[in-house]
């Protein structure tokens, strides 16, 4: 029997490399996720993980390297990235004085989406969401946003999830439901990326954990070996 | 704790270091020396002005002070209070003072072009009702009125916006707003403008400027020192409102940040569904709603009551629209503040969005200028020439171009992070405001005048020949700025500078 070729992963990072100027953020970041596994990305802050995650969700070019997300090149294809990409940005991620609706809407009419109005409401319910549906999100906790970004990203249920720290302020339920989302879309075969600093969180989103310090992955192993107190110290031993 | 000028010198220290764009730091120092230039111009015309020209200007001395002192109550009850040296919500960390917030606002009213141009005028009257005498005197009554007024203006700003915290107060503001414009709308009407005039308490201030001019020591000192208290008045009761303001709990801004809105059917294109959240954006950002209604309302009251002539009806869609370019124009992408980063990771060709900023921005400023020139010319004497219909029109039109244009030309080069969530948030610092403001205002001020030599040469087709390319001159603009943001270097700098923080 002829050896099968085996499927291209969903996402692959070569030598990627971005500088800010003189400041080099992420500096030959080699990766690849493939369909139905689940990545962390940890680091201490400024490690350059949310430049990366910026730079896999086709909205900060980078200065080198190659990116594929899905078969497509970020370079040469964003668009055809941007659609199979979901991404929960680090910070905020909404617009003020738009409701979760409106943005959801939004979302639909650009993914060109059709019948959407039931899954929206259903992951809605799951964050905790559907009472303040109509709520424009300036008046949102931090917690709240976090969960609403979270929404966004999968909403279409993308190949790839991006979700850059999900858990940053949200309460046990909506971790609960973030971990939940991240079960769903490796189920369905979608490739997950999530950055935090929150090492037991990683742990239990993840199967892989990756290490980035001073923009360089400086260590990678299964995120199980994290756990526990020895997992910490390890961990502690790779990022100072 | 330091004392307010210690603070809001190191305010100010910190607001220079911020301005770290190519050119801004100085665009500012050039625009106080040409500001110092246009002064010592506006005085030295004095000489040069005929008998009967300068009769004229006397007599409108006191409308022109009065003028002035409109202004220095209604800018900063725009503005929420005053200017803003730092943005409150990047001090909340703090100990600033009251008093600080207070001096901060007083050292940025020259930021409010039109305060300028009004100063300059002063300046210029000054130099008229002084002419042969002592300018140094008079010159010392007109500024002792300026800071009187504007200190006065910014103290009871600032009284507003505390009373407005609250239910109760937002309604009060509103009927007393409402019934003092109805009746300046009713004495305007039935001819009272004049009587109004007559007993305004700058007839006096120019007497003493005159007084001043004159030599006659006696009466110009009274007038001055009259002058001296009331700005000694307008200090303490500007720091104490500004303290109850600040201090004060309330619920302004959280109504419409914790009330559901009604939900509108999805928009059947994508340029579209982004334009129904870029107005959304505008008209539920109280600050620009605010700015809106009254930069679409009071300069069309101004000249109904003026019964401007239909000749300066030219001149204002140029003031109107460089006024509503600045409500948001001049950093659109901002309405989409850290949803920025969310929104350029959607799969959707990047022009859209300019596009739909573009629209939402052409409408608001359209729709100032339409309604400010048919509000305005209520009143102008007799019936308009077709001359002069057209140069309206004409105007009107490039005016809007030429804000749109410039306001996208500097929201591609120069975005900033700006909340807009609270009814004092401002668009963008106050130096980068200031001189967005002058780009706009030279340009549509140049067009108003081109257009009114224009209707004077004769025949209609001119004002509308002329503003073909001047309206292609804008496209072609708009156009190199929709291919800068087609760059995705230039998206991504805009994106991390108005999703920052």
């Amino acid at each position: 029997m002829p050896p099968t070729a085996l499927p291209e992963p969903i996402l692959v990072a070569e030598d990627l490399v971005v500088d800010f100027g003189s400041v080099r953020a992420v500096g030959g970041f080699d990766l690849s996720v493939g369909a139905g596994s689940s990545v962390a990305l940890v680091g201490r802050n400024g490690a350059g993980k949310s430049t990366t995650m910026r730079v896999l969700a086709g909205v900060l070019p980078a200065t080198g390297g190659r990116v594929r997300v899905g078969g497509h090149d970020i370079r040469s294809d964003a668009a055809a990235v941007r659609g199979v990409v979901g991404y929960c940005p680090d910070v905020g991620g909404l617009i003020p004085r738009a409701t979760p609706w409106e943005h959801l809407q939004l979302a639909a009419r650009l993914r060109g989406m059709r019948a959407w109005q039931d899954r929206a409401r259903g992951l809605l319910v799951d964050f905790d969401l559907d009472a303040a549906a109509d709520r424009v999100t300036s008046g949102f906790s931090h917690g709240m946003s976090r969960r609403l970004s979270v929404v966004l990203a999968v909403f279409h249920e993308p190949r790839l999830l991006l979700l850059d720290e999900p858990f940053d302020g949200v309460d046990p339920l909506g971790v609960d439901a973030t971990l939940a989302v991240v079960q769903a879309a490796r189920d369905a075969g979608a490739a997950v990326l999530v950055s935090t600093h929150l090492l037991e969180l990683a742990v239990r989103a993840c199967q892989e954990a990756v290490v980035l310090k001073g923009g360089r992955v400086v260590g990678a192993a299964p995120a199980a070996e994290l756990a526990g107190e020895a997992g910490r110290t390890r961990y502690r031993a790779l990022i100072t | 704790m330091t004392g307010p000028l210690a603070q809001l010198w190191a305010l100010l220290l910190l607001r220079w270091h911020m301005a770290r764009q190519p050119g801004l730091r100085l665009g500012m120092v050039l625009g106080a020396a040409f500001l110092a230039w246009v002064l010592v111009l506006a005085v030295g015309s004095a000489s040069a002005l005929d008998a009967p020209t300068l009769a004229t200007a006397i007599e409108l001395a006191p409308s022109a002070y009065l003028g002035f002192g409109l202004l220095a109550v209604i800018a900063p009850l725009t503005a929420g209070g005053g200017t803003d040296v730092v943005p409150p919500d990047q001090l909340v960390a703090y100990p600033v003072r009251p008093a600080t917030h207070f001096f901060g606002g007083l050292l940025l009213a020259p930021a409010n072009l039109v305060w300028v141009v009004q100063l300059v005028a002063l300046s210029a009257l000054t130099a008229y009702l002084t002419l042969g005498g002592s300018l140094a005197l008079g010159a010392l009554t007109s500024m002792a009125y300026v800071l009187a007024i504007t200190a006065i203006g910014q103290a009871l700003a600032w009284l507003v916006v505390g009373l407005r915290q609250t239910r109760r107060g937002r309604r009060g503001v509103a009927i007393s707003g409402g019934a003092l414009l109805a009746a300046c709308v009713l004495a305007v009407r039935y001819g009272y403008g004049g009587t109004i005039l007559d007993v305004s308490p700058t007839r006096s201030v120019v007497a003493g400027v005159i007084a001043g001019g004159a030599g006659e020591q006696l009466r110009w000192a009274v007038t001055t020192g009259a002058l001296l208290l009331v700005l000694s008045v307008g200090l303490v009761a500007g720091i104490v409102a500004c303290g109850w303001s600040l201090g004060r709990p309330g619920d302004a801004g959280t109504g419409r940040r914790t009330q559901p809105v009604r939900r509108r059917s999805p928009r059947r294109s994508a340029l579209r569904e982004l334009v129904a959240v870029d107005r959304a954006s505008v008209w539920r950002a109280p600050a620009l709603r605010r700015g809106g209604l009254v930069i679409a309302v009071l300069p069309g009251l101004v000249a109904a009551g003026a019964a401007v002539p239909w000749n300066s009806m030219i001149i204002l869609p140029g003031l109107v629209a460089a006024g509503a370019g600045l409500l948001f124009g001049v950093n659109a992408f901002s309405l989409d503040g850290s949803g920025a980063v969310w929104l350029a990771s959607l799969p959707h060709d990047p022009r859209l969005v300019i596009r739909a900023k573009t629209l939402v921005l052409t409408e608001t400023v359209l729709a100032a200028v339409v309604l400010a020139a048919v509000s305005g010319s209520l009143r102008s004497p007799g019936t308009p020439t077709p001359e002069q219909v057209s140069a309206i029109v004409a105007s009107s039109l490039v005016c809007t171009a030429v804000v749109v244009a410039a306001a996208l030309a500097i929201s591609v080069r120069r975005p900033h992070r700006a909340d807009l969530n609270g009814p004092r948030d401002a668009v963008a610092p106050p130096g980068a405001l200031a001189l967005a403001s002058v780009r706009m205002a030279a340009p549509t001020a140049a067009v108003g005048v081109l257009l009114s030599a224009a209707a004077a040469v004769g025949g209609w087709g001119w004002p509308l020949a002329l503003a073909v390319p001047l309206l292609l001159g804008c496209g072609l603009s708009l156009h190199r700025s929709m291919k800068r943001y087609a760059d995705p270097l230039v998206r991504a700098r805009i994106v991390q500078a108005v999703s920052a923080g």
